[in-house]
């Protein structure tokens, strides 16, 4: 375990050693917010009950801000050294090591993820509590202790999904751009950027039996008051099961790749 | 006429390129298929709440990032393999290669690649939107309407070059423009809607500081008949000015240029 507390440790220093590219990072989320406010303003203004999609405007623009952020915790860029490690061949000293791979991945996975994770929950909060502010009634913090362990399962459950996608190295000479593909794919369909609400009814109950949307949309719901008791016990437990299943097809798919695979350089 | 024929070489050598290595060709129409997916989420946002934002309907807003779509193909064809290649190029010194060419190395370097893979989903998916729109706002097909569309989008193309070109050019001085380079691409989707849903303050921002907005949204507004004539003037003249400030700024670029490689 000691091994895997250390690879966090250099997760967490990496954030730190990119500084200016974290805050550039951070700021950049800003710019398709920006479109959106102004997007749903117009609408919003020529609606005349004041609700689209089920959501009223300060509910939208919750959404939008939170969905930006959990988007941004999520975004599986392990993915990609991954594909570089079965590539390069430098998947080679891992495999010569006492250690786990997959473990190593994780554990570095959560300390890159740290530094972004407590900045966003510090600007969750403040967006939260204005909200709430402008939603004129009391800021519900029971939906944000809710919040917390179902985000971390969301981490779980993301890294679970680009894991085994990321097996596809073993077969592809190049997958980083199918990759790139599925993962932006998958954010739009997760609800990173608009609510799956506005999707058609056939689309919905689609991605709504996909696992993405329980990395995004499920979590953003708790916080914007749409999701409702039954509707978060039913999510949580739902995540639980897309974890196990993407663990198990990640093991598969790996176990089957580590036959093929022969390491070149490295 | 020399430079068109080589151009014509460069275009002729890229797509041979890319039929040579047919999987990467496909991975490119798949990646820009799905950029066209995210960019269709504001045409379903559109439709499916049916409402008109400062006057204009959904309909008539199709036109608008159909004309987005159609010039980001566009730009991703002829301008994004060449010009995000640039700071590669002064990190690494291989500019030296195209200052020695008896071309002139601005153009070798804006234009030697064009990625037909990038385009066609842009090209294919924009002309779809643009025709439906025009077809359903009753738009007339008259020789004046056809050919001010035509043109305001090839103006919008060549006003793309300097909009783009500019901020890549400041790698010569921080080695680096990553940040800078992606802001571009950021507002770049401004474009994504209308320049009338937008404040006062960031239209004008968008036609007369960074001029990204008169890419777009010009040709649509033409036709719709809400482009003021001063913006028309305005257009036209834009062109010569942002050319004349990009080649400026290449100019002081290329002298601050030190070969570095080993």
């Amino acid at each position: 375990m000691e091994a895997y507390k250390q690879v966090y440790k250099l997760g967490l220093m990496k954030t730190f050693q990119y500084r200016a590219d974290f805050y550039f990072g951070l700021i950049s989320l800003f710019f398709p917010l920006f479109i959106q406010v102004f997007l749903w303003k117009g609408l919003y203004s020529s609606a005349a009950s004041g609700i689209l999609y089920g959501y009223t405007f300060p509910q939208m623009m919750m959404y939008a801000c939170f969905a930006c952020l959990l988007a941004k915790i999520l975004s599986p860029d392990f993915a990609y050294e991954v594909n570089e490690d079965i590539k390069n061949g430098g998947l080679a000293k891992y495999v010569v090591r006492p250690v786990n791979y997959r473990l190593y991945r994780f554990f570095e996975f959560l300390g890159e993820k740290t530094s972004l994770v407590i900045c966003s929950l510090l600007l969750l909060l403040c967006i939260y509590a204005a909200g709430g502010y402008v939603l004129s009634r009391s800021v519900n913090m029971l939906r944000f202790v809710v919040f917390l362990p179902v985000m971390c399962l969301s981490l779980m459950l993301n890294f679970s999904i680009y894991y085994a996608v990321s097996g596809l190295g073993f077969w592809m000479r190049e997958s980083s751009g199918i990759l790139f593909i599925i993962s932006f794919v998958g954010n739009i369909i997760s609800g990173g950027i608009f609510p799956l609400d506005i999707f058609p009814e056939p689309l919905r109950v689609l991605f709504g039996i996909l696992p993405f949307s329980y990395t995004t949309y499920f979590p953003v719901s708790i916080l914007c008051g749409t999701a409702h008791k039954t509707g978060i016990i039913a999510g949580v437990l739902l995540q639980v099961f897309w974890i196990g299943v993407c663990s198990g097809a990640g093991r598969l798919v790996w176990k089957a790749g580590m036959k093929n695979y022969s390491a070149v350089g490295g | 006429m020399k430079y068109l024929t080589l151009y014509g070489h460069f275009v002729r050598n890229s797509l041979i390129a890319q039929m040579e290595f047919k999987a990467n060709f496909i991975i490119a129409v798949c990646t820009e298929l799905a950029f066209v997916f995210a960019k269709s989420l504001y045409v379903i946002v559109l439709f499916t709440a049916g409402l008109s934002i400062n006057g204009l309907s959904p309909d008539k807003m199709l036109m608008f990032i159909g004309s987005y779509t159609l010039i980001t193909g566009i730009m991703d064809s002829v301008y994004y393999p060449n010009i995000s290649s640039i700071p590669e190029y002064v990190r690494m010194a291989s500019l030296d290669m195209y200052l020695t060419k008896p071309v002139d190395p601005l153009f070798m370097i804006s234009f030697r690649k064009f990625d037909l893979g990038l385009g066609v989903p842009n090209y294919a998916a924009g002309i779809v939107m643009i025709v439906v729109s025009w077809t359903k706002c009753g738009v007339p097909v008259t020789f004046t309407n056809v050919c001010g569309y035509i043109a305001f989008t090839l103006l919008g193309c060549v006003i793309t070059y300097p909009v783009l070109l500019i901020p890549v050019l400041v790698s010569f001085w921080t080695v680096k423009s990553d940040s800078l380079t992606g802001s571009i691409w950021a507002l770049w989707d401004f474009n994504n809607m209308p320049m009338t849903i937008y404040n006062r303050m960031v239209q004008l921002a968008g036609v007369f500081i960074i001029p990204i907005f008169i890419i777009t949204n010009f040709a649509p507004m033409f036709v719709f008949g809400i482009l003021p004539v001063p913006y028309m003037l305005y257009a036209l003249a834009a062109v010569p000015l942002f050319l004349g400030i990009a080649f400026f700024v290449w100019k002081k670029a290329v002298r601050r240029y030190s070969s570095a490689s080993s």
